[in-house]
């Protein structure tokens, strides 16, 4: 069998389905392997659903994957693809196995755990902020008295669990009511410091840092930290940008990252420039934004980039901003105004959320998994692109339509009155007489 | 002369840079109180005023000729409404300063709308609401649409209307605070907003630079943000240079400063409004910006000469702070701001007190307090204004008032009204 593209599940994030299509569209061989066949499903455009072909292995381990790769007679991988965070390890294994280039199992293990990844970074001197991994909830709870500070999952995404609490009271309050099975050495709480989140998005090869250009954060009202919106590339020829590249390419190098993609995120402050996270993939609705403002295939470079080949995209050509839209209040979605984006030229892709419905009750945003749609907006800057998307955003309440709970609401049908019955069985009685 | 000055924002700018630069003035308000409602103590104490009552030019110039002035170096006047009595007094004292003609072409947004369409300067369909008979109404067609007051500032009034039902709903519970027959209806576009902000001296074209906007949730045009400068060598930004000129030029409007209002909609820009002085935070920005003091060069136009600016040396975002939900606002803890070297100055709100009950927000002048931040470029001024943003809510306590307080209230003031009542009507006391 001709060599394979081991593709290690799709992320719910929506970057998924677009690398499906791009695979098929090159008629690549490919192995898909997902965890679970039916939500892995529903990631995809319906156009698709039918032509991905995939393999479910449960428990998504090496050992059954192993046996799965036996199984379709695999003796040969081209390259090996991973966005999920927690799955690359397992990619790793794989790779290794089959000689592809990847990111090594000490690089992934440094920097998968954000506890790890802090107490890695103190060690090489790479400035993060104060923290502290929660070992002992009992002893946390008493010592820690830096306060605004985050609580936050070490191995989480996607601002899932994420909270600001702002004295001792408010962090008890939120480890007594957490919702998840809850191990207290899966959390870490964190000094929050006041600055602007920005993202360093590029990619390593043979060693070698290429930075494809920053990115900035729009969050929606804390003490949850849900992800708003995204614009690329900012800050272009500014001083502050040769910095942050400096920065990017100290801790890339000290934290021997040697291969694939990478999204940095950081914390810009008066004090100097903060590291809060380092993936090793793509950030979720970069490669679009990549694609709109380079004007390039971005699955075409990812998979040369997979197979060891550096991609050829020049410089940016454009400005794009992404914004994720949320319910504007709570209630139950009724209908949408979809003209409202037909009227914006500038607007070239919305995604819907496919685990929301019309017909949802939406409450609010905690995550950024609670969004309506994900809209990409392209112009002749970053800038730009922003200006207009915001225009857009101010319109969305009069296109969205939706009503109060109450109104949805079955009514109960009405309890009897208690003393009703002893009422009756008194006249009765009465009436004897 | 300085024709009155606006109660929020930039009028105690104004006088501050008159004192600081210990120029003789002569300062003809409306209303006393109410101009100085927002200022300092110490420039309450500082301002001398002039009060006309009626403003108008009979009684201003009585003042004058009481107040033996009989020269005059400058005009300035910074008023939409008051710009024709401006310009008739620069005019008859021989001052450099837009043209009366010039000045009504661009005050009335209806006017303005109506010689631009003639002269072939693009502006969206629209149509002038005669509110007595509200006949015609039904002949518009273009949905949506923004119904506004033709002369008014600060969003006041304008609400987005999406089919006529909704425009006939507007008109009949409309307040009776706007006069009856000065609306005017347009088609909304889609797009951003843009304004060119620049000065005319003696008939030439010098542009400062454009700034652009947020909105708030629609129906209403609430303006949270503004940055600038924007669009920095772009090809939009000579686009709305190229019309900025041709209205300028079309209009005859000679010498001040103007801050015209775009729109861009799928890349054409088409003209919103047109303003004869400079916008309301604008003189700050500018200030911020070109590290210079924008006031001494405004001076300087006003007084007939060339103003000199450089060029942009970094760039600012303006965010108004608004109550994100209603209930009573019960403190703001300042921690906050020292926590953003990158803020220059803040200006609350004198119209909002501690305390208030806060509804829903329908005008700028609902905002509890306008926070200025000055970075090295507008992009990145705007990222730490979002991030501050984004934390507002944490600092900004405002507690429910919930339906059995508010009734109360309702109680207590319903008996309060009747004893006053009581005690003013004298044939009800025995």
């Amino acid at each position: 069998m001709s060599a394979v593209f081991l593709i290690f599940d799709i992320p719910s994030s929506g970057s998924g389905g677009p690398l499906m299509e791009a695979i098929l569209a090159q008629q690549l061989p490919y192995v898909l392997l997902v965890r679970n066949r039916e939500a892995s499903t529903t990631l995809l455009s319906p156009s698709i659903q039918d032509k991905v072909v995939m393999h479910e292995c449960q428990p998504f381990t090496t050992a059954s994957i192993e046996a799965c790769l036996t199984m379709l007679k695999i003796t040969n991988v081209r390259g090996v693809l991973c966005a999920i965070d927690v799955l690359l390890p397992l990619a790793a294994t794989q790779a290794h196995r089959y000689t592809c280039p990847f990111a090594s199992q000490e690089a992934i293990h440094r920097w998968l755990d954000k506890g790890l990844a802090r107490q890695f970074c103190i060690s090489a001197h790479i400035r993060v902020p104060a923290f502290a991994c929660i070992q002992d909830l009992h002893h946390t709870l008493n010592t820690w008295t830096q306060f605004p500070a985050i609580v936050k999952p070490r191995k989480g995404a996607g601002g899932l669990g994420v909270k600001r609490v702002d004295n001792r009271a408010e962090l008890i309050r939120f480890f007594e009511h957490l919702k998840r099975p809850f191990h207290s050495s899966d959390w870490m709480i964190e000094v929050l410091l006041s600055g602007t989140i920005l993202s360093v998005e590029g990619y390593v090869l043979n060693e070698e840092i290429t930075v494809l250009g920053l990115s900035d954060r729009t969050w929606g009202m804390q003490p949850y930290f849900v992800e708003v919106g995204v614009n690329f590339p900012v800050l272009e020829n500014t001083a502050l940008k040769n910095k942050i590249i400096q920065f990017t390419q100290q801790v890339i190098t000290q934290g021997q990252y040697h291969h694939g993609f990478f999204h940095l995120e950081l914390m810009y402050t008066p004090e100097g420039i903060f590291l809060i996270e380092l993936n090793l993939r793509y950030g979720g609705p970069l490669p679009m934004q990549i694609e709109l403002a380079y004007e390039v295939d971005f699955y075409k470079g990812l998979l040369a980039l997979t197979v060891g080949e550096k991609p050829t995209w020049g410089l940016p050509q454009k400005g794009c901003s992404v914004f994720y839209f949320y319910p504007p209040k709570q209630g139950v979605w009724i209908s949408f105004d979809e003209g409202l984006f037909a009227r914006y030229p500038e607007v070239v892709l919305c995604r819907w959320n496919p685990n929301r419905n019309i017909g949802d009750v939406l409450l609010s945003a905690t995550s950024f998994k609670d969004y309506l749609c994900l809209v990409y907006v392209k112009a002749e800057t970053a800038e730009l692109a922003h200006a207009i998307m915001r225009a857009l955003w101010s319109e969305f309440a009069s296109a969205v339509h939706i009503e109060p709970i109450q109104k949805h609401r079955v009514p109960k049908p009405k309890r009897k009155n208690p003393l009703s019955k002893i009422v009756q069985s008194i006249r009765k009685r009465l009436s004897i007489y | 002369m300085i024709f009155d000055i606006p109660s929020v924002g930039s009028g105690g700018l104004l006088m501050e840079a008159i004192l600081a630069y210990n120029r003789p003035y002569v300062l003809l308000v409306r209303n006393k109180e109410r101009t100085s409602s927002s200022w300092s103590p110490t420039l309450q104490a500082q301002v001398a005023m002039h009060e006309c009552h009626p403003y108008t030019i009979d009684a201003i110039e009585l003042l004058l000729k009481h107040l033996a002035i009989e020269k005059v170096e400058g005009v300035v006047c910074v008023l939409d409404n008051l710009m024709p009595i401006a310009a008739y007094f620069a005019e008859r004292f021989a001052v450099p300063f837009a043209s009366a003609e010039a000045i009504e072409r661009w005050v009335d947004k209806g006017v303005s709308r109506q010689f631009c369409s003639e002269a072939n300067i693009s502006v969206p369909p629209f149509q002038w609401v005669d509110t007595p008979t509200l006949e015609h109404l039904s002949t518009w067609t273009h949905y949506p649409a923004v119904v506004k007051p033709r002369r008014s500032s600060g969003s006041l009034g304008v609400k987005r209307v999406d089919t006529l039902a909704d425009l006939m709903f507007f008109f009949e519970h409309k307040k009776e605070t706007f006069v009856a027959d000065e609306w005017m209806l347009e088609a909304m576009l889609s797009g951003a907003i843009y304004s060119v902000e620049g000065y005319v001296a003696n008939g030439d074209i010098h542009f400062l630079g454009i700034s652009d906007r947020t909105w708030g949730p629609q129906p209403f045009f609430v303006e949270e943000g503004l940055n600038f400068p924007v669009l920095m060598g772009t090809q939009l930004a000579q686009k709305l240079y190229n019309l900025a000129t041709e209205v300028v030029s079309a209009t005859h409007y000679y010498h001040g400063f103007f801050h015209i209002e775009m729109m861009v909609d799928q890349g054409k820009p088409y003209i919103i409004e047109l303003n004869p002085r400079c916008g309301g935070r604008i003189p700050k920005m500018v200030s911020l910006v070109y590290k210079q003091d924008f006031y001494r060069e405004f001076f300087v136009l006003c007084y007939g000469g060339r103003p000199l600016f450089g060029l942009p040396q970094c760039g600012a975002s303006a965010f108004y702070v608004f109550p994100h939900k209603q209930g009573i606002w019960a403190g703001f803890n300042d921690a906050i701001l020292a926590q953003y070297p990158s803020i220059k100055a803040v200006r609350p709100n004198a119209h909002r007190r501690m305390g208030e009950w806060l509804g829903p927000v329908y005008s700028i002048r609902d905002n509890i307090m306008l926070v200025y931040f000055e970075e090295e470029t507008t992009e990145l001024a705007h990222a730490v204004a979002r991030s501050f943003m984004s934390e507002v809510p944490m600092y900004l306590q405002i507690e429910p008032a919930t339906q059995q307080r508010r009734k109360r209230a309702s109680i207590l003031h319903r008996i309060r009204k009747r004893i006053q009542r009581l005690l003013t009507n004298k044939k009800m006391i025995p």
